[in-house]
């Protein structure tokens, strides 16, 4: 009876271990950790030994996160140096640094990661992300393997994570401000309308004359991404004809019934063509290709279908996120063992980003490509882990942690738009005092005051400028509620002069001359 | 016999009355050879020099055109003023102000976009402490090899223009260049600070200078 009753206990413990979900676990020795915080952005480095399975390896382990859901100064963002037609083409994470600060004034990169995987043919292809790509509301790329999911980034600094859905193409027609006109379902690409209330969109890959009476609004692309499945446009007015056209380098036709003859593309419009994105991306601004989900609701996965080589050891890099919204990186570094840099599998990349207290994530291009950049004291970027090739591998886009707030999106304004244009503001001059005036426009809230392109606002007509010697174009346009009344154009341009101070005060004390000159 | 004494008494009388009327004898003044007789007095010869005779051209001109170019290092920054009696203006970098006397103050023309727009001001209280024109006289100035040079002891004078707006600063170097009968140039280096700039002012159509206001 006693060893019956020892069996039978022995049996129910054993059903409820093994009944268990299987969740191996690592042991981390750390040999030694630093921390850096960057405008509260964190680093940590972990040089150490992890046992996983039973197999111990060295590793150098880089950290960098931020609570992007709490600090609206702290965004993710994406960035790319994809030509603008023809090609794609692959950068360094210096380079797509630089493509941020170039592309978007308003924020400064802390730190980041390389991005997606890519195609690395040597064709025009090469640097074409295998996953889809948003970049500032812009599906890029749709992504040439359909089922890969996404890290999509919203403004409201939540992430979204998984596999998109696409429902055919898109005409977006944005105001000059930005402010979404109308949205036009697009029947398919290359080819005529099957309806007089369809529109198609004809790309400069397609070779000959579009023969037909339609109406065609031919756009010059400002950017184009094609691969002969996937398209991508976008670009301003160029014309407008019912003549047979044939589709020139860097342009896209949209062809219609009537289409446009209610000026819907204006000059100053700018319009997208792209795949309609859904299933949850609808408002993401950026957003950049993932793999394997390597950690779900804070359990580490332990096998994998797919993945490359998951059961290998390899640099990595993961996306994570933790409870808290704290998006995060980690890069793994390998193939260096005589410096203690093992690589991890992708078992092992699991059970670290459950370490740093992830709740979901997933590993994006690994091997030579893995790479972990952060800002220096210089205002240089520091690489922070060791790259196996030895060197910084140009890949297809990065993605970064930026200080800096998003600029807000215009809410949409509809067609036909029913507000009134402010005036633009006139009588531009700078006083005595260095500060550029103007007359003041009825309705408006404030004033936008361009200096050699540098966007500045102005709460009323007087605006103090501080410059150095130098030659500025200044204009001002008089901003709107945006409701009723909408921005106005900008003001002609002026033309500023500023000279070194002694020279200024120089002019100052001939004018003085001159008013001394007529007083007798 | 009383008629002989009367014919004597009226002899007497005549000749008497005719050395009465005679007139005192001629003072001969003689004067040196280097004066002249201006009303009886000896007056010193002036004989002025064409560069001493542009100073007194000089005095009171109230219509001209005057470029001034300052120069800092490689730099040259020119400016144009020009006074029309009751008008002035101030011309650089493609653009225009105009000064007008009105009364007591002064209108100043200022661009404003396409146009101009007007506003008055107050005219200075304190004149100027130094004037280029008026102010410099033909004493102050040596002839070094055919050019005509400051004497140092001047240089404060001429640099009072400037040490209203720049304390401290100095002028050295001033050289004159006079034409047939006003000034042509004035070139100077101003020092402030450290640095030093380079002026250079070229006087022109005295007399001629017109002053356009805007339209306002």
């Amino acid at each position: 009876m006693k060893k019956l009753f020892s069996l039978f206990f022995i049996v129910i413990i054993s059903m409820f271990v093994l009944g268990q979900p299987v969740q191996a676990s690592m042991r981390l020795t750390v040999t030694s950790r630093e921390n850096r915080f960057v405008e509260g952005v964190r680093n940590t480095k972990i040089v150490g030994q992890i046992e996983y399975e039973g197999v111990a390896s060295n590793q150098v382990i880089n950290y960098l996160g931020a609570n992007v859901s709490q600090y609206e100064n702290l965004n993710v963002v994406v960035g790319d140096t994809y030509k603008p037609h023809d090609s794609w083409g692959r950068g360094t994470i210096f380079a797509h640094i630089d493509d941020v600060h170039k592309r978007y004034p308003n924020y400064q990169v802390i730190g980041g990661v390389n991005g997606d995987f890519y195609n690395t043919s040597i064709t025009n292809l090469n640097g074409q992300p295998s996953g889809g790509y948003i970049r500032n509301f812009e599906v890029i790329a749709p992504g040439v393997i359909s089922t890969r999911p996404l890290a999509g980034f919203k403004d409201d600094g939540s992430v979204i994570f998984g596999v998109p859905c696409y429902s055919g193409y898109q005409l977006l027609v944005y105001d000059e401000d930005g402010a979404l006109k109308k949205e036009v379902a697009i029947e398919r690409i290359n080819n005529l309308p099957t309806a007089s209330d369809k529109i198609t969109v004809y790309f400069d890959n397609f070779d000959t004359p579009i023969s037909s009476a339609h109406n065609k609004v031919i756009i010059d692309a400002k950017e184009t991404k094609m691969d002969g499945v996937r398209y991508f446009g976008s670009g301003e007015l160029n014309t407008m004809t019912e003549l047979d056209v044939t589709v020139a380098d860097h342009t896209f036709v949209i062809v219609g019934t009537d289409f446009n003859e209610d000026g819907l593309i204006t000059d100053v419009d700018y319009v997208v063509v792209q795949r309609k994105i859904g299933c949850g991306f609808e408002n993401v601004r950026f957003a950049v290709g993932v793999y394997d989900e390597i950690v779900t609701n804070g359990i580490p996965v332990t096998y994998l279908q797919q993945g490359l080589d998951p059961s290998f050891k390899h640099p990595r890099t993961a996306i994570g996120q933790k409870a808290d919204g704290t998006v995060f990186f980690v890069v793994v570094d390998g193939r260096n063992k005589p410096l203690g840099m093992d690589g991890v599998t992708l078992y092992e990349l699991a059970q670290i980003m459950v370490y740093f207290e992830a709740v979901k994530a997933y590993n994006i291009d690994g091997g030579g490509s893995s790479t972990m950049a952060l800002l220096n004291e210089e205002n240089g970027y520091d690489i922070l882990n060791t790259p196996s090739d030895g060197s910084v591998r140009a890949v297809t886009n990065s993605v970064l942690i930026v200080k800096g707030e998003h600029i807000p999106r215009p809410n949409p304004v509809g067609f036909p738009d029913p507000r009134i244009k402010l005036d633009r503001p006139m009588n531009l001059y700078v006083d005595a005092q260095g500060d550029l005036r103007f007359d003041p426009i009825m309705h408006s809230l404030s004033y936008m005051v361009s200096v050699n392109g540098t966007l500045m606002a102005s709460e009323d007509e007087s605006f103090t400028l501080s410059l150095q010697p130098g030659e500025y174009v200044i204009k001002v346009r008089a901003l709107a509620d945006q409701i009723n009344y909408k921005h106005s154009d900008y003001s002609e341009e002026f033309v500023l002069i500023v000279h070194p101070n002694e020279i200024q005060r120089f002019m100052e004390l001939l004018k003085s001359f001159l008013q001394e000159e007529i007083k007798d | 016999m009383t008629l002989k004494k009367i014919a004597y008494v009226m002899l007497l009388i005549v000749l008497f009355v005719f050395a009465s009327c005679q007139q005192d004898e001629p003072t001969i003044i003689t004067c040196a050879d280097d004066e002249i007789l201006v009303n009886g007095i000896c007056e010193k010869v002036v004989i002025k020099t064409d560069f001493e005779k542009t100073f007194d051209a000089m005095d009171g001109i109230d219509n001209y055109t005057l470029i001034v170019s300052i120069q800092q290092f490689a730099t040259i920054y020119e400016i144009e003023l020009k006074v029309d009696h009751e008008k002035s203006s101030f011309f650089m970098d493609g653009k225009s102000e105009f000064y007008q006397k009105n009364g007591n103050q002064v209108d100043h023309y200022f661009p404003v976009g396409e146009g101009y727009r007007k506003e008055t001001v107050s005219q200075p209280s304190q004149g100027q402490p130094f004037h280029f024109l008026s102010d410099l006289e033909a004493s102050w100035f040596q002839e070094v090899s055919g050019k005509y040079f400051l004497k140092a002891e001047y240089n404060d004078d001429v640099a009072l223009f400037f040490q209203g707006e720049f304390p401290g600063s100095t002028v050295s170097n001033l050289e004159l260049i006079v034409g047939q009968t006003y000034f042509d140039q004035l070139i100077f280096n101003v020092t402030v600070g450290e640095v030093m700039y380079r002026f250079t002012m070229t006087l022109s159509a005295i007399g001629q200078t017109d002053v356009t206001l805007p339209l306002v």
